[in-house]
């Protein structure tokens, strides 16, 4: 299984500050230690919207489904890919995509476009509460996340907050936005102490949103950000690493479906997995007597 | 609910511990396993006359520790290694250039290999552990995994080590760089020896020496070690002095740093340090010699105390990271331990 390990950054936008290249902000944020990050792609809302026949409005999308556009490839060359290792491992970057939403009824071409699920991750940020109790209650989300700007007011309550910690679901907060404005500051700040009073900090996740490499911050300086947040220490710490590591595994799961066991052919296993390959069929020939060339991986209880 | 504590911070918590133990059991207490085991630094502040310092000065002249690169774990337990090197002898082994948050980490001492694993790596490795560090709410962020080489059944043909053994070489993560050191158990075996295997085996080895620094202060005013005295006084005292600060007896402008009361002062304070790998072994051997060259008590001489000072690494959080020994005239060690990080992270 490819789970994520250490520190975690899911928020670099694809769309960066104009003075700077996405290329850049990522390499800083493998050299400050992060073993995962995540490129997010924000869709606004009238992406979602259908338009009737019209769909030449907008200049480039013609088709409804061109309209979510598919991740980012990103060109680094081989080198630069183990110049990125942390530790001799190497970083996995993972692609989200983030929705803008303040109408719970468009969520329909969310779930019916193919690129949606190309992406690894997906996020939703509710402009106001319906959005917000929907994302919660319905939505096949990883991350809820929050925008200082564009939110105008959510209220949720206990009930609600536990609705998506149940199902899986993790609230981040973002901590770029707060290196640029005090009003944005103080907004964040607002709504992590929101989380913290009705939902007692459960289920959070931190990241960036840094457009610039300026902006990124080191791992252990974002877990002394969480104190702010009303995050203990043990909370903030876990906010980078195990949160990271859940919300991947949850994306994982949200790809295939509630399931218990997996199973993938022997042939497209890594180099890290081919002993368990290499035992299975020991195991067969130990308890059948005869070596099977089975193709399929399955527990020894489902062999007939 | 009340909104949370963001003004009022609490300061991170240390374990500190100070404890007087006999001069004749002070070798068999200390360095033990609770104290950590390998150090990468060790310094040594002794005032007064002494006139054999060259046999302090030398002791780790002979002294050498390997850097070993990509070095997977299971060629530790390989048959041949076990029986040669592992059996017998003492190695000393620990990975190098891990982030104890983030990566897993080995430390291979008195016959026992500890893995440090992460959640994943322990539920893919198969072997039974417990939880060394939990975070928040009961989420365990570090696995302790630990074998016992030297036991009877861990022998090539015994179920226990196909089984260990088995299970490290599956995991590809295991590969670290290592600085390693063996001591053999006949004097006749060289402890190049183990460097030549491992070079014969195709690994990258190379031979590192400790570094030796010494000063020696003139004129100083050092504090006694009175009943009374706090021994984190005369501990700062000695820190400082390591780091060539001066404490005068009075408050000066540009430093609040003074001797500590009661004082004397002396003509000379030899101060040594080490910065290498050091089993504990190696460890106690020094605090032997220094037991020993210490000056009996008589009545003119002035109270006088040895300090010796082990800096540990950080990553096995469990352990105290620095401990400290003042070794007096008369009967009574003083030992102060430093340890920075605890087992649940709240």
């Amino acid at each position: 299984m490819n789970t994520v390990q250490g520190f975690c950054d899911f928020n670099i936008p694809f769309r960066c500050s104009p003075t700077t290249t996405l290329r850049e902000v990522v390499i800083r944020a493998v050299k400050l230690g992060y073993g995962a990050i995540a490129i997010n792609t924000t869709i606004e809302e009238d992406v979602l919207i259908t338009t009737k026949k019209k769909s030449n409005k907008k200049g480039d999308a013609i088709e409804d489904k061109k309209e979510i556009p598919p991740p980012p490839k990103l060109n680094f060359t081989q080198e630069e890919l183990d110049s990125f290792k942390v530790h001799g491992k190497n970083v996995r970057i993972l692609h989200r995509l983030t929705v803008m939403l303040s109408d719970p009824t468009n969520t329909q071409k969310l779930v019916q476009s193919v690129n949606t699920k190309s992406y690894d991750l997906i996020a939703v940020c509710p402009t106001t509460t319906a959005a917000f109790l929907h994302a919660v209650a319905n939505m096949d989300v990883d991350i809820i996340t929050y925008h200082p700007i564009d939110t105008k007011e959510v209220r949720f309550n206990r009930r609600q907050y536990h609705q998506a910690t149940d199902r899986g679901i993790f609230f981040e907060i973002p901590y770029a936005f707060m290196l640029r404005d005090s009003t944005m500051r103080k907004k964040i700040i607002q709504i992590s102490h929101q989380y913290h009073a009705v939902g007692k900090s459960r289920n959070i996740i931190i990241g960036s949103g840094a457009i610039t490499p300026m902006e990124l911050r080191v791992p252990y300086d974002v877990a002394n950000l969480g104190l702010l947040f009303g995050l203990t220490e043990g909370e903030a710490r876990s906010a980078l690493t195990l949160s990271g590591r859940s919300v991947a595994l949850h994306a994982v799961t949200r790809k295939t479906g509630k399931c218990v066991s997996f199973i993938s052919e022997t042939d497209k296993l890594g180099p890290e997995e081919r002993w368990k390959a290499q035992e299975i069929a020991d195991a067969e020939e130990r308890l059948l007597g005869k070596p099977e060339t089975k193709k399929m991986k399955m527990d020894s209880d489902t062999v007939s | 609910m009340i909104s949370p504590e963001v003004v009022n911070f609490d300061p991170p918590r240390f374990l500190n511990q100070e404890y007087t133990v006999k001069r004749d059991q002070i070798l068999n207490k200390v360095p033990s396993e609770e104290f950590g085991n390998h150090f990468h630094g060790i310094t040594a502040v002794l005032p007064g006359e002494i006139p054999e310092i060259a046999e302090i000065q030398d002791f780790f002249l002979d002294s050498i520790f390997y850097r070993v690169e990509k070095f997977p774990v299971h060629k530790l337990l390989e048959p041949d290694f076990l029986s040669a090197f592992l059996k017998k002898g003492s190695l000393d082994a620990r990975t190098l250039g891990t982030w104890s948050d983030v990566d897993q980490s080995i430390i291979f001492e008195s016959g026992k290999l500890h893995l440090s694993v992460g959640k994943d790596v322990y539920q893919e490795l198969g072997l039974s552990g417990h939880t060394e560090i939990t975070s928040s709410r009961k989420q365990t962020a570090t696995y302790r995994v630990t074998i016992d080489v030297r036991d009877e059944k861990f022998i090539p043909d015994c179920k226990y080590y196909k089984r260990v053994f088995w299970c490290l070489k599956n995991q590809v993560c295991l590969q670290f760089d290592w600085i390693m050191s063996w001591q053999p158990h006949d004097v006749d075996i060289c402890p190049s020896s183990f460097a030549a295997y491992l070079d014969l085996l195709g690994f990258g080895v190379a031979q590192c020496k400790p570094m030796f620094e010494e000063r020696i202060l003139t004129q100083t005013h050092i504090p006694m070690l009175h009943p009374e005295t706090d021994l984190l006084d005369v501990i700062e005292w000695v820190g400082a002095a390591a780091l060539n600060i001066t404490c005068p007896k009075e408050e000066d402008y540009a430093s609040s740093m003074i001797c500590p009361e009661p004082s004397y002062k002396s003509e000379k304070v030899h101060i040594l340090k080490w910065r290498g790998f050091f089993p504990s072994s190696q460890a106690k051997q020094l605090l032997g010699v220094i037991l020993r060259l210490h000056p009996e008590v008589t009545e003119t001489t002035q109270p006088a105390w040895f300090n010796l000072t082990f800096h540990g690494f950080d990553e096995f959080r469990t352990a105290p990271n620095i401990w400290s020994v003042f070794t007096t005239t008369s009967d009574a060690c003083h030992v102060f331990t430093s340890q920075t990080s605890r087992r649940k992270i709240k």
